[in-house]
């Protein structure tokens, strides 16, 4: 199996894809699955990369500081992420269209800012206590500093002062444990696609597509939808955490600043390069996005207008992505023989 | 409190701003009875029918279904309560084949759980088998059998409505409430609805018809109701209400009108 691997990644090297382009590529795949979920259901979030962060500091956390094992670490913070959703869902999906997207948005960015001044609120909030009178809570703060590196408390002379490093701001996380590896990522995946494949079969899954196209009807037919779209919330939530988790041990060093704005951006471009017609569009399209800039090494600096005119490529010939039988037919039939085929392709759009 | 009726609106209002679309309306449907509503455009039966299957609530007043007042519950609420309903202009789900809406329609008859569908235990299988007869059974009544499997946006308009309807007695009403289900039709094609909606009481269902083709009204309706902005002027049989001055000028219009 290893053997295999090896030559897997051989041959895959030699068009720009190395292992941790590889790692990239499966942990978009997994973000892909992750809002193909809730597009499915009809609601345009944009909070995948807000779970990914919360993801991804609870378990570097939990094998940093407390040595748990990489599994249980990511399954925590699935559970974790997954109950952040659960207040977040309730008022937010009542909101459709693009002020949902904004209001997603905003979370993420909460998110980021929070990780950016964790360790500056504990501290404030030490200091505050520190300051009052209040002897019982002040000696539990010290007895906690005793026996840990990560607060120090130090009397000076008219003051005190605190420093408190967990998260440790803008700088990141460093020296975390790599303990992803390919298959794990494989793994993962293949579970998510069995569990969307029974998702679809199920009389869940058919409420979630009634909701997509009439939110109204649906619940004529007796289908809860908002309970429906907060259970979607929240799975899709936990499985963006999972990549989060995943991501957080490769590289040794996590940062709020990954899990901004713009990878809320390239987790959408996923699903709208891959398209959301199946299962298969948004990991496909996952894959591709992550896998270009490497394959188009060669074009150097040019490699972003590229990937570029890929995706606007794709938006105009292929508007429900690439994976859509029916399109890539269409546009087949467009390229070779343009009069016939284009009367074929207006009836595919009716 | 008593209630005599299968569903009761006692001085139902509904105000949007300054405009009162409903005024102090009262209706009665009994089990077994297939009530008319009918009214000028812009009249207000479909803020009714909003009204009483959730989608809308009332400004003031009740509505009480079974004696149990509807007039603040969630649609799906309503819906598992027993009241269906097909709109003026047709919704259904256009992705899906027609087999597939009959299915969303029973969403509520299944049993199994997410998590039972997940791992494939034996009770989802039982009850996957349990809807598809159902939608098998449906399918063949409304004529539908032949393009089951066609997608519902590609369906021809009588079978459209058709599936609408079958897809609204998927969810076994005791109470069923048409929009105006046979507008755009012929008259043959309108007859033979109307025998489709007697066939429907014979079963036991209640048929609440919001109609503007008097000749389905005459067709089948026990009772009608006559709504004019927002208010309900008269109701009775329909041959009391054809003769009545009143729905005359308000809904048929007057002669010197014309």
């Amino acid at each position: 199996m290893g053997a295999l691997y090896e030559a897997f990644l051989d041959l895959t090297a030699t068009v720009g894809i190395t292992e941790p382009v590889l790692h990239g590529m499966l942990i978009a795949a997994i973000l892909a699955i992750s809002i193909y979920l809730t597009l499915y259901t009809g609601m345009f979030t944009l909070a995948n990369a807000g779970f990914m962060a919360i993801g991804a500091y609870v378990s570097v956390l939990l094998t940093q500081q407390l040595g748990w094992g990489l599994f249980p670490a990511i399954l925590a913070a699935m559970i974790v992420a997954g109950l952040i959703a659960i207040p977040i869902g309730l008022p937010v999906l009542r909101l459709s269209d693009i002020y949902l997207a904004i209001a997603t948005i905003g979370f993420a960015e909460i998110v980021r800012i929070l990780l950016l001044n964790f360790d500056n609120i504990i501290k404030s909030i030490i200091e505050g206590i520190l300051a009052s009178d209040n002897e019982a809570l002040i000696n539990r703060v010290m007895t906690f500093d005793a026996n840990s590196e990560l607060l120090e408390i130090r009397q000076l002379t008219n003051s005190v002062r605190v420093r408190f490093e967990l998260i440790e701001g803008a700088r990141g996380i460093k020296n975390i444990p790599v303990l992803t590896e390919s298959w794990m990522l494989a793994l993962f995946i293949i579970i998510l696609i069995l569990f969307l494949i029974r998702l679809h079969r199920s009389r869940f899954g058919r409420a979630m597509a009634a909701i997509r196209q009439d939110e109204t009807v649906a619940s004529n037919m007796g289908i809860n939808v908002v309970y429906v779209k907060n259970v979607v919330f929240v799975m899709s939530a936990m499985i963006a955490a999972a990549a989060g988790g995943f991501e957080g041990h490769l590289n040794r060093i996590i940062e709020p600043g990954a899990f901004g704005f713009d990878r809320n951006v390239d987790i959408l471009a996923y699903a709208v390069l891959g398209g959301t017609q199946s299962i298969i569009g948004p990991i496909v399209g996952g894959l591709v996005l992550e896998a270009l800039p490497e394959v188009l090494r060669e074009v150097k600096q040019y490699r972003g207008l590229f990937t570029g005119i890929v995706l606007l490529g794709a938006i105009v010939y292929l508007p429900n992505g690439l994976v859509d039988p029916a399109g890539v037919k269409g546009l087949f039939g467009t390229l070779f023989s343009r009069g016939k085929s284009k009367r074929e392709g207006e009836v595919d759009a009716a | 409190m008593q209630h005599k009726g299968l569903l009761e609106l006692t001085s139902v209002s509904r105000h949007f701003g300054g405009l009162a679309a409903l005024e102090d309306v009262d209706m009665l449907v009994s089990q077994g009875q297939i009530v008319g509503l009918i009214g000028p455009n812009g009249a207000g039966k479909t803020t009714t029918i909003n009204n009483i299957t959730g989608l809308d609530h009332p400004t003031s007043g009740q509505i009480y279904f079974n004696s149990q007042p509807i007039h603040k519950a969630s649609p799906h609420v309503i819906t598992n309560m027993g009241i269906a309903r097909t709109y003026q202009n047709i919704r259904l789900f256009g992705d899906m084949t027609a087999y597939e809406n009959l299915l969303i329609g029973q969403h509520k008859r299944g049993e199994a759980s997410l998590f039972e569908s997940i791992f494939m235990l034996p009770r989802h299988f039982s009850q996957e088998r349990e809807l598809k007869n159902r939608a098998t059974e449906l399918l063949e009544r409304f004529n539908l059998a032949d393009v089951a499997d066609v997608k519902a946006s590609n369906l021809p308009y009588g079978d459209q409505r058709r599936l609408e309807i079958a897809r609204a007695l998927a969810t076994n009403p005791q109470l069923l409430l048409l929009d105006e289900p046979t507008a755009g039709m012929n008259p043959t094609e309108t007859r033979a609805v109307g025998e489709q909606i007697l066939q429907l009481r014979d079963e036991g269902i209640t048929v609440l018809v919001i109609e503007h083709d008097m000749s389905l009204i005459h067709q089948v309706c026990d009772e009608v109701y006559v709504l004019n902005f927002g208010r309900m002027i008269t109701h009775g049989t329909p041959d009391e209400i054809r003769q009545n001055e009143m729905v005359i000028e308000a809904y048929l219009g007057t002669d010197e009108g014309n």
